[in-house]
């Protein structure tokens, strides 16, 4: 049998790659080095992203600024007018303490830039009242993309479908079954809602379906089902619009009959990120070899999580567990996680070494985690995750955004920048020093005090065909402190 | 390298870069797996990409195996693409489309093309080099910087997937 998925298989591939296009030539590689300048309009995002956090500041959302008792310190806010100061707190990494329930693989983790972010309240999971049933509900924009303005724009089996091959139903009694994905799904006010019930079966999913009653709140569709319904909504699973300060999971996706699970873990908006950083890849390694129980995550966005269940059904208990390793935890735990990140990185073997600026630089890089360390000759030192630290220890070609914090509150930030850039020609910073080294790319490596505790921006100058005057780096500012 | 008195052919050959020689012997191979993972439309996109940022590196030549390292980078460029176009393609398909793969004929690309998409993108990337290059598994773990625990587990799901719709 499995010779012949074998050579199945091999034909496919055969199929798959049967058409693959000409090669870029050497020529066609020279001009686009040149024209290249992604490193560098890549180090212009998180300024996007710093906007984005500072817009929600100021839409009155609960924005946490790092203080010696940890509490909301208006007063330490940095003056925002002053010349490339964006005030914030920007965190190296997104940690969200937790522990797997046994047997539970998490075989994939992706950043989820395409999503909903900050759609809480969207998902939902439903139990039978008996707790033998259980399932989620997810619901996302119709493939227009668009939240029609009425109902009845809604009820247009079109809306939704660039083919129209098979009408999308529009109630949850049409509802249509999958059986490859084992969901039910309809369009309803113009949200797309999958129902996937956890023992994959259809008849559960119509029971729940017909339990549910849709409301319309704004632009938003969300499902209650009455008190006397066979099923009860869940609300201790999912995040909801308070708990969100310190992230967790907002939505669950019961996508395959194998027992695969899709968790959207969404950030903890409240503490501030950067967008330069990245999931962790691999991360498959990371859980399944070593005995890290937290788990880290870097993104500015949702984080999709594909795990696989111990049993390879998803029973109830199984993912009622797995919900539950990812419920919120407090301001306080989320904060005192975060130093085993640095433990993490420092046990990863060191792939490149260098120095700079009197500080010895160690690169390192095992089993989906990387990072960089860095010890000053009087032996104060600190770590940080950076992925992308390549095999011989080259850190990732973007801008130097993110700071480490050393032991003697002092703070560091290491990078790359691409050959011919020369940042921060005029810190805007005392104390900020920067450093080439010949080999590869230049290693840059700016020098903070302690008492400076802000991110901040710095213009870039020598780039030859690159963005116009005024393109600035974004440095955020150092992690936390841990008092 | 005139001044050096090496013979005129010599000169010409500096005239390119030291990479284009490897590169050219690559090529082939790194479109075929950049395509296998992401699709003829932004395989071209994808190795130039990333093998063009590669290529400017100043410590190029400090790389022992260029042409595990061009995989490498081709396959992480990928997934950086897959994954983010994932979900949206996902949902589209669900709320648009709700196309269903019943059976997958092997020999059609389009059909091929859907039933990849249902791998992740280190899946689709073991999966050729295991069935198109035939690759033994160290082989692969070694070129994707991965376990071999991790190439034989991700090529069971890659294989469990598939085998329901290459009945």
């Amino acid at each position: 049998m499995n010779d012949l998925l074998d050579d199945r298989l091999r034909t496919m591939m055969r199929t798959a790659t049967a058409d693959a296009p000409e090669a870029p030539t050497v020529d066609d590689l020279q001009v686009i080095t040149v024209v290249s300048a992604e490193p560098r309009r890549r180090s212009l995002r998180p300024i996007a992203a710093a906007a984005a956090v500072m817009a929600v500041a100021a839409a009155g959302a609960l924005v946490w600024w790092p203080s010696g008792n940890g509490g909301p310190q208006p007063a330490d806010t940095p003056d925002s007018t002053e010349a490339g100061v964006v005030p914030g707190s920007y965190l190296d990494a997104y940690y969200l303490p937790t522990e797997l329930p046994d047997g539970w693989q998490i075989v994939e983790m992706g950043r989820y830039t395409n999503g909903p972010v900050g759609y809480v309240g969207d998902s939902a999971v439903f139990e039978t009242r008996d707790g033998a049933g259980l399932a989620a509900l997810y619901l996302t924009e119709a493939a227009s993309g668009e939240v029609p303005a009425s109902t009845e724009a809604a009820l247009d089996p079109a809306v939704g479908s660039d083919t129209a091959s098979e009408p999308v139903p529009t109630s949850a009694s049409d509802a249509l079954w999958e059986q490859r994905d084992r969901w039910l799904t309809w369009n309803q006010d113009g949200r797309s809602v999958v129902l996937t019930p956890a023992d994959g079966q259809e008849a559960t999913a119509r029971s729940l379906a017909a339990d549910l009653i849709a409301i319309r709140d704004g632009d938003r569709v969300r499902f209650r089902v009455d008190e006397d319904a066979a099923w009860v909504q869940t609300a201790e699973y999912l995040l909801d619009g308070q708990t969100i300060v310190t992230g967790g999971a907002n939505w669950l996706q019961l996508a395959d009959d194998d027992g695969t699970v899709h968790v959207g873990i969404e950030r903890p908006i409240g503490l501030g990120l950067s967008d330069a950083a990245a999931p962790i890849p691999g991360v498959e390694d990371v859980f399944s070899t070593t005995t890290i129980n937290r788990m880290v995550v870097r993104a500015v966005g949702e984080i999709e999580i594909t795990a696989f269940s111990p049993s390879g059904s998803a029973s109830v208990d199984e993912l009622v567990s797995l919900l539950k390793s990812f419920e919120p935890v407090s301001e306080e735990e989320w904060l005192a996680a975060r130093p085993d990140a640095n433990e993490v990185v420092a046990g990863a073997t060191v792939v490149g070494t260098f120095e700079l600026l009197d500080h010895t630089v160690n690169a390192h890089r095992e089993g989906g985690i990387s990072g960089v360390c860095v010890e000053r000759s009087d032996g104060v030192s600190g770590c940080s995750l950076l992925p992308g630290v390549g095999l011989d220890g080259e850190l990732p070609p973007a801008a130097p955004t993110e700071g480490i914090r050393l032991s003697d509150g002092s703070w560091v930030a290491v990078g790359s920048i691409a050959n011919g850039l020369e940042p921060c020609d005029e810190p805007l910073l005392q104390g900020a020093r920067m450093a080439a080294v010949p080999n590869g790319d230049v290693q840059t490596m700016l020098v903070v005090p302690a008492d400076l505790d802000q991110s901040f921006t710095c213009p870039l100058t020598g780039i030859p065909d690159g963005p116009p005057t005024g393109a600035e780096m974004f440095i955020a500012n150092p992690p936390l402190a841990d008092d | 390298m005139s001044s050096t008195g090496e013979p005129a052919t010599e000169v010409r050959h500096t005239d390119e870069p030291p990479w284009a020689q490897v590169y050219r012997a690559e090529s082939p191979r790194l479109m075929r797996l950049a395509t296998a993972i992401v699709g003829p439309a932004d395989a071209y996109d994808l190795v130039a990409d990333t093998v063009g940022r590669v290529v400017r590196r100043a410590d190029l030549h400090t790389i022992d195996d260029l042409p595990a390292y061009l995989t490498l980078v081709v396959v992480n460029g990928a997934t950086d693409r897959v994954r983010s176009d994932r979900r949206r393609t996902d949902r589209e398909e669900r709320a648009g489309r709700l196309m269903v793969t019943s059976s997958v004929d092997p020999t059609n690309a389009l059909d091929v093309r859907r039933a990849l998409d249902r791998l992740s993108p280190q899946q689709r990337a073991i999966a050729y080099l295991v069935y198109w290059e035939d690759m033994t598994i160290p082989d692969v773990a070694h070129r994707l910087d991965v376990s071999e625990g991790t190439v034989r587990r991700q090529l069971a799901r890659a294989k469990d997937r598939l085998r329901e719709v290459l009945k």
